[in-house]
């Protein structure tokens, strides 16, 4: 090994021979790329296998967070304290534990209150454009961008 | 004492003019006398509005009715240390704020020594400055009498009897206003032609200043909304919220490609829209602030104010517009980019993300009014919105915070990029599994925190290297660290501050992906579970006063044997028909244990929201980190400190 900052501390004899097995798994890891390439593999097989189940309440949590408090200025469901939130809130529980889905429960608010009362634009219709609209432009500007810098890149590299 | 206070406003005013036809003249004809004249008058002018400030102070605490604004916002059971916040908490007394914080700032300003030479800023400042005093002359003095004296005043907003009240409105509005420093000094050089490459320095601390200023006020209406409002959040993309974050990240934006102007000489004309697109923004939110369009929670007492300020706005943005392309010759770039791999295009990335995120606020901030034009309802946007388009731009950005840095200035190889990553993502990885070992397998944290702990290590990497290099030239470790970080302040205060906003980062990503929440009624006595704790309600007290009465739950929370006694109070204040509550909540580093009370049923019942939060404390951690940084990102070269002093 190269000089190592270890070598001017006093440290145990069996220790410091642990220490070096380690740091030469660890570069032997560092130095097999595909040692690299399987561990991230690994890593996202690991992250999307499990599943992770929402609690009834959890459900609910989240129902009243796509919700606003109709008779409240900005106010979700979740956020607001007011009378008919709170009567709002124990209708959705009452609604998922008779068995049904997170989306029939909403459009059963928007039926009564209109669409307003839904936190974000419904991603259909004619609200399809608040939500398509700025992502469009970004990427959009985001290309051209990226275009222009790449042929400069290869302008570069010829003039190199 | 009314008239004094009116009298020194319209004093004022005269004096604004003055100072805006002084200095325009002193630049059109070169007369440094009017110059000079326009910069004494405009140290006058912080004196003038400061006596006005301290005539409705002196009227708050003597309780002088008289003055419909101090009527409106005090009583007599009110302290009178709670006149600070009520100075500020209705229209007039704001606006009075933010024009007394703009003349300090405009003085401060002038008594530095490049206001000497740079004359066309004084233009600009007065302008605006004319602006506001106009209408708080004119619309919204604070002195106008009442007609009938009335005998208590209507006390103040009880919301605002928190500390956080006391530094959040103050600071944020000094930061909104404060963008018209930097957008002023700008203006003024395009107008006089001087050379803005030999400013930047100067424009870079006060933007560095404002900045930072905005940042703390966030985080301090972070803090305030947390243990106060009861719902165990900290940010709802309100309105409000977003028009004071547009500014910021926009600012952010120029304090990074500043850099490469101030290197390369490139992004010349990219900076100046920056600076103009902060200010215009910062008028906006002060519209949105003032009984916008838009409802909110924050909404002040609405009045035609709001669209005086918008119109105010369009003025701005078409001079801006005006000035900038009648210099665009004098102000283009020299150089060119020459490299998508170089430290130049990370800052262009940097922009496209913080201003894509700005635009998307923006879009969602208008968009109700969007669809009420064109479909005739008005669609809500909230909360859901802005986490999934701003969420995934945000991790981008925090990606491209550990990259960046590590790109040389012009050109690099793909090669040495991928070296230099090799280190830190390895780490990074092993770490991620190892979270996911630990139970952590939803896959945003986990990318988040993959990131998180990416960026962290290239930055600790770089500390550690050059604090070893300076050791081994024989300084001890605390001195060869501290000389490190002085040997480059912008980078490495610029790193200081990466490291709050990755504990910042750690932290919304903690508590927006694993918090528990449960509502519950408890009777006394009556205990529940939450995560690993068991909660008892124990008893209540209340405590009557002459203008609310005070409720206090007592609760003990229990875990492995571990007891805290903790107390949530709520306050109902009768005469305005408001209840206040205070969180009760037991902090970690891991999460925080958050109990809040909202009301008490007949059956002497009490309904908590109980929340575990995890890793919410890093949150107010990053603050001191952010400030430490900021500061020290723009603490001027030994050889430059003479000429700011």
């Amino acid at each position: 090994m190269a000089a190592c900052p270890l070598h001017s501390k006093r440290v145990s004899k069996v220790a410091y021979s642990k220490l070096s097995t380690f740091l030469e798994t660890f570069s032997c890891i560092k130095n097999n790329i595909n040692l690299n390439k399987s561990l991230i593999l690994l890593c996202l097989l690991f992250a999307t296998s499990c599943t992770n189940q929402e609690t009834s309440e959890e459900i609910a949590q989240r129902i009243d967070r796509s919700l606003m408090c109709p008779v409240c200025p900005a106010e979700t469901l979740d956020q607001s304290q007011s009378e008919l939130a709170k009567q709002m809130k124990s209708v959705i529980r009452e609604q998922l534990s008779d068995g049904k889905t997170d989306q029939e429960i909403i459009n059963y608010f928007v039926l009564r209150y209109g669409e307003e009362v839904l936190s974000s634009p419904p991603k259909a219709g004619s609200n399809l454009f608040a939500w398509i609209t700025p992502v469009i432009i970004l990427i959009l500007i985001t290309l051209i961008i990226s275009i222009k810098l790449l042929k400069k890149s290869i302008v570069t590299k010829n003039e190199i | 004492m009314a008239l004094i206070g009116t009298s020194l406003i319209y004093i004022s005013l005269v004096a604004t003019f003055y100072a805006l036809i002084a200095s325009l003249i002193g630049v059109k004809i070169g007369n440094n006398k009017l110059s000079l004249s326009s910069r004494n008058t405009v140290l006058l002018l912080a004196v003038f509005l400061l006596a006005a400030t301290l005539i409705l102070v002196i009227s708050f605490v003597n309780n002088d009715f008289s003055i419909r604004y101090v009527s409106n916002h005090s009583s007599l059971a009110m302290k009178p240390i709670y006149t600070w916040v009520a100075f500020y908490a209705g229209n007039e007394g704001s606006l009075l704020y933010v024009v007394v914080v703009f003349a300090v700032m405009c003085a401060i300003y002038n008594m530095s020594k490049s206001s000497k030479t740079l004359k066309g800023t004084n233009i600009i400042l007065m302008a605006i400055m004319g602006f506001f005093v106009l209408i708080l002359s004119t619309l919204a003095n604070p002195f106008v009498e009442n007609i009938f004296i009335p005998d208590d005043g209507r006390g103040i907003n009880p919301l605002l009897t928190h500390p956080g009240m006391f530094f959040h409105p103050p600071m944020l509005m000094a930061g909104l206003i404060g963008t018209a420093i930097p957008f002023a000094i700008v203006n003024g050089l395009l107008i006089t032609k001087t050379n803005i490459d030999e400013q930047i320095d100067v424009i870079r601390v006060w933007v560095i200043i404002i900045w930072a200023i905005l940042a703390i006020g966030l985080l301090l209406g972070s803090w305030w909304a947390y243990t106060i409002l009861g719902w165990g959040g900290y940010w709802a993309w309100d309105p409000i919220e977003n028009v004071a974050l547009m500014p910021w990240l926009t600012l952010t934006g120029f304090l990074h490609s500043i850099m490469a102007q101030k290197r390369r000489g490139v992004f010349r004309i990219w900076n100046i829209v920056l600076i103009d697109i902060a200010f215009c923004l910062s008028l906006f939110g002060i519209f949105i602030n003032r009984g916008g369009p838009v409802p909110s929670v924050h909404s002040f007492a609405s009045s035609d104010l709001g669209w005086i300020l918008l119109l105010f706005m369009f003025v701005a943005l078409l001079f801006s517009i005006v000035v900038l392309t009648s210099r665009l010759k004098f102000v283009k770039s020299s150089n060119e980019i020459e490299s998508i791999l170089s430290r130049e295009a990370s800052f262009i990335y940097n922009n496209i993300l913080l201003l894509g995120v700005t635009f998307v606020t923006f879009w969602g901030v208008i968009y109700p009014l969007i669809s009420d034009i064109t479909q005739g309802k008005t669609v809500t946007v909230a909360a859901p919105f802005y986490n999934q388009i701003n969420g995934p731009l945000l991790l981008t950005l925090l990606a491209l915070m550990g990259i960046g840095p590590l790109l040389p200035w012009r050109n690099s190889s793909v090669k040495t990029l991928l070296l230099a990553i090799r280190l830190p993502a390895i780490f990074s990885i092993l770490l991620t599994l190892l979270l996911i070992i630990l139970g952590i397998t939803k896959i945003y944290p986990l990318i988040s925190f993959f990131i998180c702990s990416f960026v962290l290590i290239c930055i600790i990497r770089e500390f550690i290297s050059g604090t070893i290099i300076r050791i081994k030239h024989g300084e001890n470790v605390f001195v060869a660290f501290i000389n490190f970080i002085s040997s480059n302040r912008p980078r490495y205060g610029g790193y200081i501050v990466h490291v709050a906003i990755i504990l910042l980062a750690i932290a919304v990503t903690g508590s927006s992906f694993y918090k528990l929440q449960k509502d519950i009624v408890l009777s006394k006595g009556e205990q529940t579970e939450i995560g690993d704790y068991t909660v008892q309600y124990i008893d209540s007290n209340t405590v009557k006063y002459s203008d609310r009465s005070e409720l206090f739950h007592d609760l003990k929370v229990e875990k492995n044997n571990k007891t805290h006694d903790i107390v949530s109070w709520q306050a109902f204040y009768p005469k305005q028909n408001v209840t206040t509550v205070r969180a009760a909540i037991i902090s970690t580093l891991l999460h925080d244990v958050y109990i809040i009370s909202t009301e008490t049923t007949e059956n002497e019942e009490v309904v908590f929201r109980m929340t575990i939060n995890p890793l919410i404390w890093w949150m107010w951690l990053a603050g001191p980190i952010l400030i430490l940084g900021s500061f020290i990102a723009l603490w001027p070269e030994k050889s430059k400190e003479q000429e700011y002093l």
